[in-house]
């Protein structure tokens, strides 16, 4: 499942670059035709090739999405399985901020982090991963915590390994499985918080197309030109069940391991 | 006896009121100081042209009370929040929480009015599948696909279903956005109240109940009953999601709830609307965890929340 994903995007990169469009070349005679050969899915409001600007735009939103999930689940783990190491007086402030963090609505902080930094790509990265941080800190820190107090950790300890070592060969590989589960589950969310955030303007800007851009566009022309929104909501759709067969799958898989 | 746990429930109660408290006020003070960081200087922004001479910029700064330490100017703006003034719109000039209040109660009809059709409608499925036995695993993929679409694919299906329909989008109409997250929010409330109603049903105080001899739906309502805590704290934080999260949707269809205000406030940089949205949002979500904290301690008395 997971190789039909990465060969959907190694055949987008083919055909983006096979293509005599590019996606943001403006043909202003051309503008808002329907799906023909010429233009397999038709032309958007400047005249551009929709087809070329869809796979562009997937491939845009799947990076911001996969790369904000690697920044959250890499340092919301790393920082759940600290935490179990720390003294008490770290451990209430650090739940002070994760609390704050559930609070604050991150469409928020990405318009204080747009304001600030300027619009573009980061904005999104920076607003998913703070909303999924917090999940894969609580996450990893309870499997730290149970694993902790098993018995053969303590006759490990006994035996003289260090800390680290416990941490990196024991606690990290229990969290694994879990985390990896849970990066997957997360990819719907932060696929639908980047359509989100471009299509309020806060995210990736034009001409860099992107799911929420190109329905944001759409969305003006419905009533002339539906097939602007139509393209985008079915690709999102297939992956997005995709990435559901992906899961349910994975879910069977551990409780048949659970059986065993 | 009884009077000592309502004690203790009255001191627990007051004790994560303080905390929850102490949360806001660190929530406006970051926002306060996140907002510092914005560039953009508040006197050119006012006055422009006006304030160009040096002379006149220091009368405005000080004035305006920017000439006073941080922490000062910090704590007048904790106060003036508390006594109700949140400062004016730039862009309309009208109050900012009266903007933020007429925003906020239309947004608390979406909220209500489409948490009460999904519940009705997830638990008259759920009836059904319990109580006549009609236990399919279509419904079940299919809410685990309702689940994981994005809200704003859902919003533009029943645009393009508005549109196809020939049905006019009149500004205001809660119809469309109320259609859009009734369908985003049932297949993970049907989900989330089967499986506790599953776990209910695996309790052995279920069998007992069986072979009492009650029917069917006497049991299914006794079960409802027993997950009631995690069906009240679920619809609670919907509603806190739909406050803050409906933005995409609000826009798509020009509701006039929070999220149309965050929108127009966000493309015209008015930045007081911006604050004041942030704070009646996240005041929302504190008294939303208070609730459901609360909730927890009464409904379920196994819980302790000290």
């Amino acid at each position: 499942m997971l190789s039909i994903i990465l060969l959907f995007i190694l055949i987008s990169i083919i055909i983006e670059y096979m293509s005599p469009y590019r996606y943001d070349e403006i043909n202003l005679d051309k503008r808002l035709l329907p799906p023909s050969l010429e233009h397999i899915l038709g032309t958007d409001t400047l005249g551009r090739d929709l087809f070329i600007r869809l796979l562009h735009g997937l491939r845009v939103s799947l990076a911001a999405s996969l790369l904000s999930i690697a920044i959250s689940a890499s340092l919301g783990s790393f920082t759940g399985m600290v935490s179990t190491l720390i003294s008490k007086a770290f451990q209430i402030p650090l739940e002070s901020i994760f609390d704050f963090l559930y609070i604050v609505p991150s469409i928020f902080i990405a318009a204080v982090v747009a304001f600030a930094t300027g619009f573009g790509f980061h904005v999104i990265v920076i607003a998913i991963a703070f909303r999924l941080f917090p999940v894969f800190y609580r996450i990893t820190r309870t499997i730290a915590l149970t694993v902790s107090v098993q018995p053969y950790i303590e006759s490990i300890k006994a035996i003289g390994a260090s800390t680290l070592y416990i941490l990196i060969n024991y606690i990290a590989r229990e969290a694994m499985p879990t985390v990896a589960v849970l990066s997957i589950y997360s990819l719907p969310e932060a696929l639908s918080m980047e359509i989100s955030l471009s299509f309020i303007g806060l995210g990736i800007q034009p001409p860099t197309p992107s799911i929420g851009n190109i329905i944001a566009d759409g969305v003006r022309y419905i009533a002339v030109a539906p097939h602007i929104v139509i393209a985008p909501t079915i690709a999102i759709f297939i992956i997005i069940s995709i990435v559901d067969i992906l899961s349910e799958r994975i879910k069977k898989i551990k409780e048949e391991q659970l059986l065993l | 006896m009884l009077r000592d746990s309502v004690l203790g429930l009255k001191a627990t109660i007051l004790k994560r009121l303080l905390i929850y408290i102490a949360l806001f006020i660190a929530i406006v003070s970051s926002i306060y100081i996140l907002a510092m960081f914005i560039p953009g200087d508040p006197i050119t922004v006012l006055y422009g042209e006006m304030a160009e001479d040096e002379n006149a910029r220091n009368i405005l700064v000080h004035q305006l009370g920017l000439d006073r330490p941080i922490y000062i100017q910090l704590l007048s703006y904790i106060k003036n929040i508390f006594v109700g003034n949140w400062g004016k719109s730039i862009y309309t000039g009208g109050d900012v929480l009266n903007i933020v209040f007429k925003s906020y109660i239309a947004s608390m009809k979406l909220v209500f009015l489409s948490t009460l059709l999904i519940v009705l409608i997830c638990y008259l499925l759920l009836y059904i599948e319990f109580v006549y036995g009609l236990n399919s695993s279509i419904l079940n993929i299919i809410a685990s696909l309702f689940t994981s679409i994005p809200i704003a694919i859902w919003g533009s299906i029943i645009l393009l279903l508005f549109a196809q329909l020939k049905l006019p989008l009149i500004f205001g109409d809660i119809t469309p956005p109320l259609l859009v997250l009734t369908l985003a929010g049932l297949g993970l409330f049907y989900r989330l109240f089967k499986s506790s109603l599953e776990y209910v049903y695996r309790q052995p105080f279920t069998l007992t109940y069986m072979m009492m001899g009650f029917s069917k739906s006497v049991i299914f309502l006794k079960a409802l009953r027993f997950s009631l805590p995690l069906t009240l704290s679920a619809i609670l934080y919907r509603a806190g999601l739909i406050i803050a999260g409906a933005v995409v949707i609000e826009t798509m269809f020009l509701y006039p709830g929070m999220g149309l205000t965050f929108t127009i406030a966000l493309s015209s940089r008015d930045y007081p609307v911006l604050i004041g949205w942030g704070i009646m949002v996240s005041a929302t979500l504190i008294v939303i965890n208070l609730i459901v904290d609360v909730i927890h301690a009464i409904l379920d008395p196994r819980v302790n929340i000290h």
